[in-house]
């Protein structure tokens, strides 16, 4: 008797041990898919941001290209304008930055207007908290 | 070793959390509108806006516009697509953010001109 009643408890723990590391396993994978991704993510961020006030040092008519990149840096993107019928065509160089934080989008973009790859102008606008800020 | 009937658990749970968007975040918005048209179709001061419509497709909304060139207000059409994800499976996560700004404007109901500026790989 004590033998039969041995047996079926030792396999009463021994599926007890085997569901328990079941069991740590699945958490386990749980908190593994929780690290990698299921947390809230950190400040994250895209592009390049823009010292606006650097856009002072440029000069229409006169800067080049070249010195706009070397004052602001590579522009992410680029477009097209005419901004009038009668007005020519501008083509343009566009830098933006875009930041994830705390649930929220930040967004700062600039636009360079050209004409004849000499500089022509600019746009800019940002969201309050990227307003005027130079890189970090 | 995983005890079978834990396995189909765990398997719906890899599931779910892959479904649920844990490595990838993607979110788009609006539709990307065409540019070549603007120089290549539109003529300004002739296309009405019937025509920008069937050239770049339905705007996102309207508007007036009146700049400094501007000797009065114009109408303005305006067009936005963007595509947005994050990548939580890098290690920092990794955010990739680009967009189209399309502005179109009307000039005693004709076409008048644009402004447009891109991120958007090509």
């Amino acid at each position: 008797m004590a033998t039969s009643g041995s047996r079926p408890s030792s396999m009463s723990t021994f599926t007890e041990i085997a569901v328990s590391r079941g069991r740590r396993l699945a958490l386990a994978g749980v908190a593994v898919l929780a690290l990698l991704g299921c947390t809230p993510p950190p400040p994250l961020s895209d592009g390049s941001l823009v010292d606006t006030d650097r856009l002072a040092e440029l000069k229409p008519g006169v800067s080049t290209a070249d010195t706009v990149r070397t004052t602001l840096g590579p522009p992410r993107g680029h477009g097209m304008a005419r901004l009038k019928s009668e007005t020519g065509l501008d083509t343009v160089w566009y830098y933006e930055f875009v930041q994830l934080k705390d649930k929220q989008r930040q967004l700062k973009l600039l636009v360079v207007f050209f004409k004849d790859e000499i500089y022509d102008g600019h746009l800019w606008f940002a969201s309050q908290l990227l307003f005027k800020r130079g890189p970090q | 070793m995983i005890p079978r009937r834990l396995a189909p658990a765990l398997a719906v749970i890899i599931a779910a959390a892959a479904a649920a968007g844990c490595t990838e975040i993607q979110a788009e918005g609006g539709k990307r509108p065409p540019t070549a048209p603007l120089e290549e179709t539109l003529r300004t001061g002739v296309s009405t806006p019937d025509e920008v419509r069937a050239a770049l497709g339905p705007p996102d909304g309207d508007g007036m516009i009146l700049l400094p060139i501007d000797e009065h207000p114009r109408k303005t059409w305006s067009y936005y697509y963007e595509n947005s994800r994050v990548r939580l499976d890098r290690n920092p996560p990794q955010l990739e953010s680009r967009r189209i700004f399309l502005f179109v404007y009307f000039d005693n109901d004709r076409f008048d001109g644009y402004l447009w500026f891109s991120s958007l790989k090509d």
